[in-house]
């Protein structure tokens, strides 16, 4: 989704859409009435860890959500560096694909190939260590490589872990 | 909405297009019914609480957490939910023998629920 109605205010980059993506990450807001649009500044588009990129609020409501989001955002991360160590055991060579938006992580598993029991075994897995932090809802899910391209078998806008079992 | 006896109908309704679909080979689509017959089978166990979820998230929340009574298919319940949206959104296609052990998870969930209900 490109970034809208861009327009440049004191030398920064101010976006005034209500949707942001870019390279595999996306921060979805809801939509303000007319009278209460907010701008963001999209202050610097720097890589974080795990391919991440900052967008700072300007709007005190969107900095409570953005302070929200960033309590979350590290349990998130935490929660997804032991899932990916979990996972790891499974005896299929996988990848792990992640999008964070709004204090929910969702995941996909990427099996090289279609084994049922490997499935059953992540979800079981999965929840297990969703558990360990209630504060972040872990949406989790697997497929595998039924396409050759590994974008035609995942939604948009996952971005790759950097854990890959080699089989 | 629904009660949970109408629930357990509509998911022996799709039960039964998902057999039709079997017979013609329709198999992709086989497995997008029997996973919205095990999703009915689930809601008529929430119904007979008086509980209604709306939504796949809540579904997941609900039978995700290991203290429920439906802990025991929830990785079944899962496989069915993201192979038929692999089905119905990204066009995988599934043959006969493929398909044999997505029958067996939804056996699991339907026995389970049917159990809970106190149905046969």
């Amino acid at each position: 989704m490109p970034l809208a109605r861009r327009r440049q205010e004191g030398g920064q980059e101010v976006a005034t859409n209500q949707a942001f993506q870019s390279r595999g990450t996306s921060v979805s807001l809801a939509e303000p009435s007319p009278a209460r649009r907010v701008s963001f500044r999209v202050s610097q588009l720097r890589p974080q860890s795990r391919t991440e990129y900052q967008i700072v609020p300007v709007g005190s409501e969107f900095l409570h959500f953005w302070h929200y989001s960033e309590h979350r955002r590290g349990a998130a991360l935490d929660l997804l560096d032991r899932l990916a160590e979990v996972l790891s055991d499974l005896p299929l060579k996988h990848t792990v694909h992640y999008r964070l938006a709004d204090g929910e992580l969702s995941v996909y598993l990427v099996l090289e190939q279609d084994d049922h029991e490997t499935a059953l075994a992540a979800y079981r897995l999965a929840a297990e260590v969703r558990q360990s932090t209630p504060e972040v809802w872990l949406d989790f899910h697997v497929t595998n490589l039924f396409w050759p391209d590994l974008e035609d078998v995942l939604p948009p806008a996952y971005a790759p872990y950097p854990m890959q079992r080699q089989g | 909405m629904p009660s949970d006896t109408t629930h357990v109908q509509i998911a022996e309704r799709f039960e039964a297009v998902a057999d039709h679909l079997e017979r013609h080979r329709y198999y992709d689509w086989e497995l997008v019914a029997r996973f919205y017959a095990a999703l009915h089978y689930v809601e008529a166990h929430f119904g007979r609480d008086r509980r209604h979820l709306n939504t796949h998230g809540q579904r997941d929340r609900a039978l995700g957490d290991p203290k429920h009574p439906l802990w025991p298919v929830y990785s079944h319940y899962c496989c069915l939910r993201d192979q038929s949206e692999d089905v119905r959104y990204r066009g995988k296609e599934f043959d006969d023998p493929r398909l044999t052990p997505l029958r067996a998870s939804y056996a699991e969930v339907r026995s389970r629920c049917r159990a809970l209900l106190g149905l046969s």
